[in-house]
């Protein structure tokens, strides 16, 4: 099983001076530390390595010889998609089939190329397609499809005080039962880009230097991607039992309300939320059961961010106290 | 023929894995996931005994790979139990083919292996029947592109891929083991003939025949990216179908009346040179005559080897001639020069079509 690797971000990429770091990363390639996974970066294109450090910049790399989880490299795949009319292309070494994009939305193909090795070649975690974020010994997994609104959510409160776990890929140790943290670039589309931006900026004065440039015309609409909080990334090894799994959903027309739901639908909200439950079979059945068990479970329907946030903390307060989860089984 | 491979050699001595470095196990590992060979490395290592003795890192990656593995088997299986169930009631003769037959006869080579989908052959008059059948029972056509559908059709060996929509694994229903197009395509009713009914009631190929199968796949069929792979499944074959000696008496004669020789041949060659595989003597001595000229062998001796392994040589000018010298050849082989050119320009212009 995995070992946490023991430094605190001393050695982060912002530590390197420029020249040095975009030799490295445009060369060989940076091993580094992205939550339990060892992965070398190589960006053959600069605009993409800007962006790029716009997100990684304090994430810990390694500086001797590492067994690498995975390799991804972002170039051009010949001198005319180099060159002349500038093509990323992400290679990530576990057979992706990958449409190459402009390099002006470069960071998008390497994004991609992340998800991909992590979706394909990381079975021996348990993940939901999920947020999830931690606070004070409160693991919160908020399962949800894509548009739902759940990485503005993880992120919204991530920049309130919560330990941003991911906002798309939550990742459950078998062993430990343990969330694992795995911190990267949360990507936000279309009208959430606004939304993030005010919220973070009534944090943060210098706001801006969080995000990254929205990339227009990907498949996706426009996308966006914010750097988690500082904390967050300090604390890429700090790992917490899960305890409240809420389902977020989000209706621009409803009023905020908190709706129950029983243990037997959360169980299988959370297995048809998790892209890997077939491939580990039994161990999955068991450890969702017992997530189950050991969690106060509800929905949440909202209308913006704001009211979402207060949705979720109120009903964590009303069960503060995590050991009398399942007592109440709807 | 030596080759500088650390895969190749892991591969035939699991026990060297204890003492590679980080570097080498970077290189070890890239080349084991391009090529579907991380599950392998992982049983070898725990057959062995050897796994806790590997770096945390690398038992954890292994660890992914064993449920990968695991999680294909099981669902293979899953698929055919399904499969048995919407033939039921008929005494037709189904063949599994490739990974599923692997899987049902318990082979050697499975351990650790990914199958992504379910192979079966059928006789070529049933077909529509078959197709029939498993509509019926809830699979549907996952290529919808009229092209696509016509070509499987009318030039292919199978029906367009099936797949249910409650399990995403594809079965792949075929009435031979070549495209008909194929220079090579073969009476496989001669295959159909010898085939041996399995407990559960399907039928598997002859020995002769599976591993037959396997080579022809590799090296007349283009199977380009897991050449490494199907040329170890072969070297265990050879292994475990050649202990019994009536295996080494068929297997020539067999693929004399298949018209597979020069295939065999160069699994034969491939596989003794690179792996250390135990062939007889007199099976090297009776091959020898249906290998290739000197010219011929040379380049395709420069195009397996370039494709062998996914990253020997970089990605220079050497991979990319040999990947679609490979690929172009295998397509040769298929279709007769019109057929392919047509094909071949019909793909091309496609990859311009922002929807496919």
């Amino acid at each position: 099983m995995p070992v946490a690797s023991r430094f605190h971000n001393e050695n982060k990429l912002v530590k390197l001076n420029d020249s040095e770091l975009d030799k490295r990363l445009s060369g060989d390639g940076i091993a580094m530390e992205v939550g339990p996974f060892s992965v070398n970066v190589l960006i053959k294109f600069k605009n993409v390595r800007e962006d790029f450090l716009k997100i990684y910049r304090d994430f810990p790399f390694y500086d001797e010889p590492i067994v690498l989880d995975h390799s991804i490299s972002v170039f051009g795949r010949n001198l005319f998609r180099q060159y002349l009319r500038p093509q990323a292309f992400v290679e990530t070494e576990m057979n992706n089939d990958t449409i190459p994009l402009p390099a002006k939305i470069g960071m998008v193909s390497l994004e991609m190329g992340f998800n991909w090795q992590v979706a394909m070649g990381c079975k021996q975690y348990l993940m939901f397609h999920a947020g999830v974020v931690a606070r004070d010994g409160i693991g919160l997994i908020m399962p949800a499809m894509s548009g739902s609104g759940k990485s503005t959510l993880a992120a919204g409160l991530s920049f309130r005080g919560w330990q941003l776990h991911s906002d798309e890929f939550g990742l459950l140790d078998l062993d430990a039962g343990e969330l694992i943290p795995y911190p990267r670039a949360v990507s936000l589309k279309n009208q959430s880009i606004p939304v993030m931006k005010e919220w973070v900026s009534r944090e943060h004065d210098n706001y801006e230097d969080y995000f990254t440039p929205a990339y227009p015309g990907t498949p996706k609409g426009t996308i966006c991607y914010l750097r988690p909080p500082d904390q967050s990334i300090e604390e890429m090894h700090k790992r917490t039992k899960p305890n409240f799994v809420i389902l977020p959903i989000f209706d621009p027309n409803s009023e905020p309300k908190i709706r129950p739901i029983t243990k037997t639908m959360a169980f299988f909200r959370l297995v048809a939320s998790s892209a890997n439950y077939g491939d580990i079979g039994e161990r999955a059945f068991s450890s969702i059961a017992k997530i189950i068990e050991e969690s106060f479970v509800c929905e949440i329907i909202y209308p913006s961010l704001d009211t979402a946030v207060e949705l979720v903390e109120a009903f964590i307060a009303e069960h503060s106290d995590p050991k009398k989860a399942g007592q109440d089984d709807g | 023929m030596m080759v500088d491979n650390i895969l190749i050699d892991v591969l035939k001595k699991p026990e060297i894995m204890e003492g590679l470095s980080r570097e080498q196990w970077n290189t070890c590992l890239r080349e084991a996931k391009m090529s579907g060979l991380a599950g392998r490395l992982s049983y070898d290592a725990r057959d062995i005994g050897i796994i806790e003795k590997l770096p945390a890192k690398v038992q954890d990656i292994f660890s992914s790979y064993d449920y990968n593995s695991a999680s294909s088997t099981r669902k293979i299986k899953w698929e055919i139990n399904r499969v048995k169930r919407a033939l039921k009631g008929s005494d037709e003769k189904v063949v599994l083919l490739k990974g599923g037959a692997y899987i049902e006869k318990g082979m050697s080579c499975t351990v650790g292996r990914v199958s992504v989908d379910l192979d079966i052959l059928i006789a070529r008059n049933r077909i529509d029947w078959a197709e029939d059948i498993f509509l019926k029972a809830g699979w549907r056509h996952q290529v919808i592109n009229d092209y696509d559908q016509k070509f499987y059709r009318e030039y292919s060996h199978e029906l367009p891929p099936l797949v249910h929509p409650d399990r995403y694994i594809s079965i792949d229903v075929h009435h031979n083991i070549l495209p008909t197009t194929s220079k090579l395509c073969p009476d496989v009713t001669k295959m159909i003939e010898t085939s041996v009914k399995m407990e559960n009631g399907f039928y598997v190929f002859s020995n002769e025949d599976i591993i037959l199968h396997s080579i022809v796949h590799q090296f007349q069929d283009g199977e380009v990216r897991s050449s490494l792979r199907n040329l170890i499944e072969q070297h265990d074959m050879y292994k475990e179908f050649g202990k019994d000696e009536g295996f080494w008496q068929k297997l020539i004669p067999r693929a004399i009346e298949l018209g597979f020789t020069r295939a065999l041949y160069y699994s034969i060659h491939f596989a003794k040179n690179i792996f250390g595989t135990a062939i007889p003597d007199h099976i090297i001595a009776d091959i020898k005559p249906y290998g290739p000229n000197i010219i011929t062998g040379a380049i395709m001796k420069f195009m397996v080897m370039g494709v062998i392994s996914p990253n020997l040589g970089a990605k220079g000018i050497a991979r990319w001639a040999s990947m679609n010298g490979l690929y172009i050849r295998s397509h040769w082989l298929r279709m007769p020069p019109v057929l392919l050119a047509r094909h071949l320009t019909i793909k091309f212009f496609r990859k311009f079509q922002a929807d496919d």
